[in-house]
């Protein structure tokens, strides 16, 4: 699928882009959504580099297996997806303000698990 | 159905995290395991994902139609709400398949549609749509002021003195927030008495209209 590899490419640049745009609109202030997105464009730029680095031999194969599987699908892919995730929930919590704790707890291990 | 699926979710992840413990889904006889496994987490995760976004509408729709505070700005607030989620939704499953059908390469597509879903969806573009909102609305209340309406003069100047702030009623949508905002200067809640915040408000709520 060589028409992919140019996917991954694309993908750390328009990580890159949203990063700098990221930084632009919010500066230095603390918002819930920035540090979500700053965490998936981090990561996504670190999918993308590490599927380059597994599949264009430049590994062996038990290394590249571990650091595909182990660095980018356990943390880089497993982060994007909890913040991913965590959009959702916490827009789902806004906008029920009387949600009872316990179940905001539930809630929260369901959708980040 | 919906719920079938629901309860699919929340079955998948415990069973793909606890399984490995027990069975070597590395042995080549058990790749239509893993297969099967794919299948369950791709079908389950499309129905958590709009599962979600119905609970976020369900929500919406209540907060609109059964609310007493509920207006037009607040109502259009809620739509953007709405109109998020959704594309959120769209953006993930799109992801979703990415992920699903391209081995390897599709987690990749699938991270960066969260990323696009995230900044931009998330991104506060409708400010530019609100701020043209609220430039008309003064406008009209401008007018309404000088051909002299149930608003006194002292009213009106401590409405000019206390300018609404726009950036945070484009953030704080809705017409109990605008209301909370000017509260929140005592030098404008000292000067007016009970009457005329009755016509601030009444005011008010014409510019929500």
């Amino acid at each position: 699928m060589p028409g992919m590899y140019g996917w991954q490419y694309a993908a750390m640049i328009i990580s890159a882009v949203v990063l700098i745009h990221s930084f632009l609109i919010n500066g230095t202030k603390y918002r819930t959504v920035r540090v979500l997105t700053d965490i998936a464009a981090i990561t996504t730029i670190g999918q993308a580099l590490i599927t380059v680095l597994s599949l264009e031999n430049l590994l062996n194969e038990r290394e590249s297996s571990y650091l595909f599987n182990v660095v980018g699908q356990g943390v880089f892919a497993l982060l994007n997806q909890f913040s991913d995730n965590y959009a959702v929930y916490v827009r789902y919590i806004l906008i029920n303000t009387k949600f009872p704790r316990v179940l905001r707890i539930f809630t929260c291990c369901y959708v980040l698990g | 159905m919906l719920l079938r699926f629901g309860l699919m979710f929340a079955t998948w992840w415990p069973l793909d995290t606890i399984v490995p413990w027990f069975v070597n889904l590395n042995d080549p006889s058990r790749t239509n395991d893993l297969k099967a496994m794919t299948i369950v987490w791709y079908y389950s995760y499309m129905v958590y994902d709009c599962l979600f976004t119905i609970l976020l509408l369900y929500s919406l729709f209540n907060l609109q139609y059964r609310s007493t505070l509920s207006s037009s700005s607040q109502g259009h607030g809620l739509y953007i709400i709405a109109f998020k989620a959704i594309c959120h939704n769209i953006f993930s499953l799109g992801g979703l398949y990415a992920g699903y059908n391209y081995t390897y390469f599709g987690y990749t597509l699938q991270n960066l549609s969260t990323v696009f879903s995230l900044h931009l969806i998330n991104w506060k573009f409708e400010k530019y749509f609100t701020a043209k909102h609220w430039s008309s609305t003064s406008t009209k209340m401008n007018m309404y002021r000088s051909s002299g309406g149930p608003a006194t003069s002292t009213t009106t100047i401590k409405i000019k003195v206390k300018p609404l702030p726009v950036d945070r009623a484009r953030e704080n949508n809705n017409s109990s927030s605008v209301i909370r905002e000017m509260n929140e200067h005592s030098r404008a809640e000292q000067q007016l008495n009970s009457s005329n915040k009755e016509a601030a408000l009444n005011a008010l709520s014409k510019m929500e209209d």
